[in-house]
């Protein structure tokens, strides 16, 4: 099945609805695909957004971002929805990330959520970009 | 929230002229909060009585510089 993927601004991303029950997580996020990124995970805007409770969460794996340490929990049994022409498409993950920076920044920056290596592996997804026609796609193995 | 993203695309070189360096809310195709502090945004977010869950918050960078991940 192919899920097709946003350009915009050479920025690729696609749009998904967050469920992880257990938590309480619950909303709609960006998802910036990011070839770049051996994690994936949501960011702290998004995070709030979609009421992550970061002080029940254990965040021990710090990473860094550009010039920003982040540090990411582990959140179990998530469902990421994607609206695939109309129909949606669920994705279930044993274990997805939270991101929390660790420096707290009153002025605004991009915090994105982020769709790395680490899920286009573990679900064995392809993607596909064609960037001088505009297209890009995740392909499933359905 | 897709068609709030659309939007947000087809009329990004304007959002981007009256809000640079602001967050933006995003709801039924209009802006409905922006601020430079995302803590004032969710704040704000509350008091005008929207659900924060499907609405679009997006960063506005100043014109002329590119956004990397």
């Amino acid at each position: 099945m192919r899920i097709p993927l946003i350009i915009s601004q050479g920025l690729i991303y696609i749009l998904a609805t967050i469920r992880a029950p257990r938590y309480r997580i619950y909303g709609g996020i960006k998802f910036y695909i990011d070839t770049g990124s051996p994690k994936s995970f949501i960011g702290q805007t998004d995070g709030i957004k979609s009421s992550v409770p970061y002080k029940k969460l254990n965040f021990k794996e710090p990473i860094l971002m550009g010039a920003e340490k982040i540090s990411l929990a582990e959140i179990q049994d998530v469902k990421l929805h994607f609206n695939v022409e109309g129909t949606t498409k669920v994705m279930e993950l044993k274990i997805f990330r939270v991101a929390q920076n660790m420096r707290k920044q009153v002025i605004g920056a991009l915090k994105p959520s982020i769709l790395g290596t680490d899920f286009l592996l573990e679900n064995n997804i392809k993607l596909v970009v064609d960037m001088s026609n505009n297209m890009a796609y995740l392909e499933t193995q359905e | 929230m897709e068609n709030d993203d659309r939007w947000f695309n087809i009329n990004f070189d304007s959002i981007q002229k009256s809000h640079e360096n602001e967050f933006v809310v995003i709801s039924k195709r209009k802006i409905v909060v922006h601020d430079k502090n995302i803590e004032k945004v969710f704040e704000k977010i509350r008091k005008v009585g929207i659900d924060s869950k499907n609405v679009l918050i997006e960063f506005i960078p100043e014109r002329g510089l590119v956004v990397i991940l």
